[in-house]
């Protein structure tokens, strides 16, 4: 069971800097008016209201994306991941001490230990992925195995993205998708190419 | 395998499709409006938010302050219970001595002195009398014996000032003598056997050993500050 669901409504809450850095994202690209768009043309129950400091449910977001591929005709897949990399660089402004990592992989191990343990202390509500990752002996690979009930792994690929482009590597990543139960599993290897 | 950019995802996306209303001031004005109004929204419930995880926060430092305070109080009482151990303790030892010396006396003087006695004093009624004399003329040395003892064995004074000012330090470990400190250390004080005064100039040594000389903290103010008013955090 996922950290956050709540047993009653089904509901995820995923933080609210997510949905604020969509429509930040979406308003940048787009503009003022896809922003209007695909708000009116999903049925939230927030309303599109976001605020980066409250908790709202996963499926809003994927309404949003959804909504946006329509208007767009840009498929949702590559939308969310495009998505990822623009948040990496959004997490990178607004929390650098995160990222002083040598490199893209020991960030990536880091964040399932470090980083999250710290997103939990300010918000014990937050619904996390889980990862388990290792780096191989000649840290030229990466296995990075993602956990969610959410199944955004196109996010996990984007942002890891944004974190090679950061450190500046070439690195391909092959990915498997092990789901078998509700949860999505996708295990990412990663290798740095020289 | 190349990052992809959002902006770069966009220009493709609008050579497909032509942005729309954005033409009609009517239109405009209308969807500026309902921005305004997620904006607003927006706002709110983070206020809301906020107001809340600050209230959980206050309700949270209050607890860990009433236990901190129930701590500081149980080891005010431990220290209290011990000092009664210890000085109980010296008394027994005191009492034990005393009667050691009593037991000493007691032989000298049935196995020593009186067959002397019996031996050059012939009448019954004397002898009584005279064995009453020496017994009644070893008291005093009964009495001086046990008292050196006593002062030899624990330099009662001393340890008693000692324990109070124990309590001192614990009392004022956290700057604060509050109201239910105040009542052990007064109890602890009598129950030392220590008077008014002597209570007090302990207290007084101690605060200038800290540097607070002749700032004797006064219970009032300091517990005002301390159970600070829920309105000033809340506000």
């Amino acid at each position: 069971m996922h950290k956050g669901y709540n047993l009653l409504t089904g509901r995820q809450p995923m933080k609210g800097i997510v949905f604020r850095e969509f429509i930040d994202m979406v308003e940048a690209t787009f503009g003022d008016d896809m922003v209007d768009t695909i708000i009116g043309a999903c049925e939230l129950e927030s309303g599109g209201a976001y605020s980066a400091v409250g908790t709202y449910d996963h499926t809003e977001l994927v309404q949003l994306v959804v909504a946006l591929s329509g208007q767009t005709d840009i498929e949702v897949n590559a939308l969310v991941e495009a998505f990822g990399t623009y948040l990496f660089g959004r997490f990178l402004e607004l929390f650098p001490v995160f990222f002083n990592h040598e490199t893209s992989f020991e960030f990536l191990n880091s964040i399932h230990d470090v980083v999250h343990v710290e997103v939990l202390k300010l918000y014990p509500d937050a619904g996390l992925p889980s990862f388990e990752s290792t780096i191989s002996d000649d840290k030229k690979t990466l296995h990075f195995e993602y956990h969610s009930s959410r199944h955004f792994a196109d996010l996990a690929v984007g942002l890891m993205k944004g974190a090679f482009a950061h450190w500046g590597e070439d690195v391909s990543i092959d990915i498997e998708d092990r789901t078998t139960g509700e949860n999505q599993v996708v295990m990412f290897t990663c290798t740095l190419n020289d | 395998m190349n990052a992809v950019d959002i902006f770069e995802l966009a220009k493709q996306a609008k050579k497909n499709k032509s942005a729309s209303s954005e033409d009609d001031p009517e239109a405009v004005i209308k969807r500026l409006e309902r921005k305004f109004e997620r904006e607003k929204r927006a706002r709110t419930t983070a206020e809301q938010t906020i107001e809340e995880s600050s209230r959980r926060l206050y309700l949270a430092n209050q607890a860990l302050d009433q236990a901190n305070q129930q701590l500081e109080e149980t080891v005010l009482e431990l220290n209290d219970a011990m000092s009664r151990l210890t000085s109980a303790e010296v008394k027994r030892q005191a009492t034990t001595a005393t009667l050691v010396v009593a037991l000493v006396l007691f032989i000298i003087s049935e196995f020593a002195i009186e067959p002397e006695l019996e031996k050059s004093i012939e009448n019954t009624l004397v002898l009584q009398v005279a064995k009453i004399g020496i017994f009644s003329l070893l008291i005093p040395f009964e009495i001086i014996a046990s008292r050196i003892i006593e002062s030899g064995l624990t330099d009662a004074e001393d340890i008693n000032a000692q324990m109070y000012k124990n309590l001192l330090i614990s009392a004022y470990e956290d700057g604060i003598v509050t109201d239910m400190e105040r009542a052990i250390l007064q109890s602890s004080a009598s129950q030392l056997g220590l008077s008014k005064q002597a209570a007090q100039s302990i207290e007084t040594n101690y605060l200038n050993e800290l540097g607070l000389g002749g700032t004797t903290v006064e219970d009032g103010q300091q517990v005002a500050t301390e159970t600070a008013d829920p309105a000033n955090v809340d506000g």
